[in-house]
């Protein structure tokens, strides 16, 4: 019993420190600006029915009036729709849906090929370090 | 009755005398805003960022430069390591560049353009896509102007590296 009394301290400890360790580790600056702005995804669409601006100025009424799209752009010379957004309030299929229904084009997600050799990449997610990134600053009072 | 008369006329004879001779003081001038908060804070610059990228990633002039970004993107949708940096950096470079409170903290101009080869075609394409972004949301001439003098400056270390 004592045994488990005393491990249990130990790890309350190790604990603590880590914990007091990370608070001064987020204080050390102040958090950049752009932590204080709303997140923003994106989603890149290539459209063959995109013809002329009559069908570029009706998707574009549609993107504006749509809630949580942050901002669009449609080029006809590319056939591309970009759309950022933010990503608690919409998603891919919604604004795929959403156009096809509301102005009849059918659409893909951009994809780019690879003409290089793809170079070697950090094997940890990137997923990770913005999350941690979250956390510090999260933490950060300054 | 006519003394507290007397009174009231003393007074106010009194407070009349203090105003009159007081000295003017020099009119200090009230400090010009900076272009940060002229462009309206983190909310307008970060709207501003978005319509950017957006314009960025349509644009058939910027398809190379930006190739891994858009890959990236296409790819991995909203979880874009990429995009997220980008916007990150921007949102903090033009905050920096316009007077706001916080530092960039990025790598510097060349070494984020080392290899790239940014041509002055794309380079002005890219100012265009940034215009465009800033007519979208209004911004006046004024504004845009003392924005673009100072991002216009970066080129030397942009183009050609």
């Amino acid at each position: 019993m004592a045994n488990i009394t005393s491990i249990f301290k130990k790890i309350t400890m190790i604990s603590f420190a880590w914990f007091v360790a990370f608070l001064v580790y987020a204080n050390l600056e102040p958090a950049p600006l752009h932590t204080y702005a709303p997140p923003a995804a994106m989603v890149i669409f290539k459209s063959t029915d995109l013809k002329d601006n009559e069908k570029v100025k009706q998707i574009n009424d549609v993107l504006e009036k749509t809630n949580g799209i942050t901002a669009n752009a449609i080029n006809l010379e590319s056939q591309l729709i970009s759309i950022a957004y933010h990503p608690e309030k919409t998603n891919t299929n919604s604004l795929k849906d959403l156009l096809k229904n509301s102005c009849g084009i059918d659409l893909a997600i951009a994809t780019y090929e690879r003409n290089e050799t793809p170079q070697p990449e950090c094997p940890i997610p990137h997923g990770v370090f913005a999350n941690l990134e979250k956390l510090k600053y999260a933490f950060c009072f300054r | 009755m006519k003394k507290s008369f007397i009174w009231s006329l003393f007074l106010i004879t009194s407070c009349l005398a203090v105003f009159s001779c007081k000295k003017d003081e020099p009119v200090t001038p009230t400090p010009t805003p900076s272009l940060y908060d002229r462009l309206g804070g983190i909310a307008a610059i970060s709207a501003v960022v978005d319509q950017f990228i957006a314009n960025v990633a349509a644009d058939p002039e910027m398809q190379r430069t930006f190739k891994p970004l858009l890959e990236d993107v296409g790819k991995n949708g909203a979880e874009s390591a990429r995009l997220r940096l980008l916007r990150a950096n921007l949102i903090d470079q033009i905050g920096e560049a316009a007077g706001g409170p916080l530092k960039y903290k990025g790598k510097d101009m060349v070494t984020a353009h080392k290899g790239m080869k940014i041509t002055e075609k794309e380079f002005n394409a890219l100012v265009a896509d940034l215009v465009t972004a800033l007519n979208k949301f209004k911004v006046p001439a004024a504004e845009q102007n003392d924005l673009l003098t100072v991002l216009g400056g970066l080129k030397g270390q942009i183009v050609g590296q």
